[in-house]
């Protein structure tokens, strides 16, 4: 018998998004990885300048957060609003560390003088960080709506498309950090 | 698995081996978490497969640039 479910939790609509997105870094991360090929020493140097403590942390930070929606997702499904609404907001709380890490590190390069125009490897690190950064910074406005209408009970056993419509994006958020970590950070 | 790549970048220890293992690793966790954080294990495949394919492809793509 056949078990498999017919569509991907969520409205469908967010699929198409996440799809798209993930075409899109496709390029970048690709894109990063082949003209590290053609400027090995300036990439490997550059490298050097990046924190990687903080990229591990973050990376924590991101998977734990997910971890944390992902019960939440599973308390609406038992229909307890009230715990669903905590791992909502233990989720934030700990993305939110991730927008802090991340806005120290910017400040950090900006400050050393480092922007777009630097180097090929800084174009790429700033262009992937930023543009992940943004979708971070959407997803905990997601994940506060979701908080939101989870406290006053606007989600259910019955009714919870929309949590995991939102859930599933602050996934791919997740999904996408642990492979620019890996590319941008670790692989010399 | 995320310790260990930092370990291995943390101590320059990333050779041409570790680079194999760290996109093995990255595509066990991206796998781990399109199965279950973003719950696609028990979805019909035509929906899982587009990002399980996206993560091998782009991993695939990083090591044919990091090897050549």
């Amino acid at each position: 018998m056949n078990t498999k479910k017919l569509f991907p939790p969520g409205d469908f609509g967010i699929w198409i998004i996440i799809y798209i997105e993930l075409l899109t870094f496709a390029g970048l991360f690709i894109g990063y990885a082949f003209s590290r090929r053609a400027n090995l020493d300036v990439f490997n140097e550059s490298q050097l300048l990046l924190d990687q403590k903080a990229g591990f942390i973050n990376t924590i930070v991101l998977i734990t957060s997910s971890l944390f929606v992902v019960y939440a997702v599973k308390a609406i499904k038992e229909n307890n609003s009230k715990l669903s609404a905590n791992w909502i907001l233990s989720a934030m709380g700990v993305g939110f560390i991730f927008i802090v890490i991340k806005l120290l590190e910017f400040s950090d390069k900006f400050e050393q003088g480092i922007n777009l125009s630097t180097n090929t490897f800084f174009m790429f690190y700033l262009m992937l960080t930023v543009f992940h950064f943004l979708h971070v910074v959407l997803g905990l406005i997601i994940l506060f709506n979701i908080y939101q209408k989870t406290k006053i009970g606007g989600y259910s056993d019955k009714n919870y498309i929309g949590m995991e419509t939102g859930a599933s994006y602050w996934h791919l958020v997740g999904l996408l950090w642990i492979v620019l970590f890996q590319v941008v950070d670790i692989i010399r | 698995m995320t310790l260990f790549a930092f370990i291995f970048g943390w101590f320059k220890l990333v050779s041409h081996t570790v680079v194999a293992i760290l996109l093995l690793t990255t595509f066990i966790k991206g796998q781990l978490i399109i199965e279950y954080f973003m719950g696609l294990k028990d979805v019909q495949l035509k929906y899982k497969i587009i990002p399980i394919l996206w993560l091998g492809l782009v991993l695939i793509f990083i090591g044919i640039a990091y090897y050549l």
